[in-house]
């Protein structure tokens, strides 16, 4: 296995686990606002360290290129996505979550 | 050692469960959700079945464009009738096997080997002026076919547009979605102009780079940065039918000389299948976003319009 080959293993385990703790906070988190930060910051902290063990053992520089604007897009959309969902559930009066 | 077919098992377990999650859902907006969801799980199966043309197809206007309307139809859904009705178990199980029944019927009818006309496109690629088989169907062998989709589309924006156009009320985080759909709309541009490019010998075409473009005006006019095309202006109506007009106008000079409609000729087929593609395009990108947004029931009263909007208040 080469050294890159490594790396890229560890990214990929590193994004996995983070997609995993952002799910188990989509499924335990107590309101919306809380799963929506499970959502939005965990997975795309784990699409990242996916998109760069990814762009290691891409065939071409230009390849790993298109990965990286992949994460960038997701990460531009789901920010807002977030924000919108977030705004909207606030209008409608949903009351964010204070502590059990 | 390789762990594909893990993929692909994933996959096909995946695909039946979320069908099924989505037929149970008695929530109808959970319903859409998971419709959209089904839509990206069989995008990925085409594309592990080799067939990136249609996965990106079945992305973009299966899950993007087809989820974004039955989601705006459901903003002004009456709720409280929409919740799925119960049906008996025998009814639905009647439904269910007799769907079965011919759909096995039609699979088990299929010669095996089917051998398709692979082997005849490939032979003939040459004469087309693409290396793109499913490019060369759609726009030289069957371009018949390609030109009065094109008009079912064109009829069916039209029908859209004699629907009354219900107002957008003002949303929470508008200004967001204003600044995110400025970002996105060059983009949606580029691609669908890379879409367009690549279509001559890679995956993509005029139907995809379509469905592109349209997803980022619709994007914009969801966020008030553009308006619902209007049929009245005429600029409009010419690119409407600019589809259709780039295969008359393209098709005419050799079928006046004599040639067969549509026969391009092999010296100007790859300029002609160009010119054709991008009228196509157009006209695609623009019905399909004429179909949105604020298409409302046409029974609109005054009072109904916090019904439209529920829980905004």
């Amino acid at each position: 296995m080469t050294v890159s080959g490594v790396f890229s293993a560890g990214f990929l385990l590193a994004g996995a686990f983070f997609f995993l703790a952002g799910t188990v906070g989509i499924l335990r988190f107590p309101d919306i606002f809380t799963r929506l930060h499970a959502v939005t910051k965990a997975d795309n902290l784990g699409l990242g360290l996916v998109t760069v063990s990814l762009m290691l053992e891409a065939p071409s520089y230009a390849a790993a290129l298109d990965l990286a604007i992949v994460w960038l897009l997701v990460l531009l959309w789901s920010s807002v996505a977030a924000q919108l969902v977030a705004r909207d559930a606030l209008d409608r009066g949903e009351v964010p979550w204070r502590g059990a | 050692m390789t762990f594909d077919w893990l993929l692909d098992a994933t996959v096909a377990a995946a695909l039946p469960l979320v069908a099924w999650t989505v037929a149970r859902s008695v929530a109808l907006s959970r319903a859409i959700v998971l419709f959209i969801a089904f839509g990206l799980l069989s995008a990925l199966a085409w594309t592990r079945l080799g067939a990136i043309d249609v996965a990106l197809v079945e992305a973009s206007v299966g899950a993007g464009l087809s989820g974004a309307l039955v989601m705006s139809a459901l903003s002004w859904a009456n709720l409280d009738e929409a919740t799925v009705a119960r049906r008996s178990v025998i009814a639905r199980a009647f439904v269910a096997a007799a769907i079965a029944l011919c759909l096995g019927a039609v699979l088990l009818g299929v010669p095996d080997p089917s051998e398709g006309l692979l082997g005849d496109v490939s032979a003939n690629l040459g004469d087309a002026g693409v290396h793109q088989p499913i490019t060369a169907v759609l726009m030289s062998y069957r371009g018949y076919d390609t030109l009065f989709e094109l008009v079912v589309l064109i009829s069916a924006a039209l029908t859209i547009g004699a629907a009354k156009s219900a107002r957008l009320e003002a949303r929470p985080g508008s200004d967001l979605l204003r600044a995110l759909a400025d970002a996105l709309l060059p983009l949606c541009i580029v691609l669908s102009a890379y879409f367009l490019w690549r279509g001559s010998n890679a995956p993509g075409g005029a139907f995809q780079g379509g469905a592109v473009l349209a997803g980022g005006v619709l994007v914009s006019t969801l966020a008030e940065r553009l308006r619902r095309p209007r049929l009245t202006v005429w600029w409009i109506r010419a690119a409407l039918v600019l589809g259709p007009a780039s295969f008359l106008l393209v098709g005419m000079p050799r079928f006046v000389e004599g040639a067969p409609f549509l026969e391009y000729g092999p010296q100007s087929a790859s300029r002609a299948i160009f010119a054709i593609e991008l009228g196509s395009l157009v006209t695609i990108a623009l019905v399909l976003a004429s179909f949105f947004p604020g298409v409302g029931p046409l029974e609109t009263a005054p009072d109904a319009s916090s019904e439209r909007t529920r829980g905004h208040r």
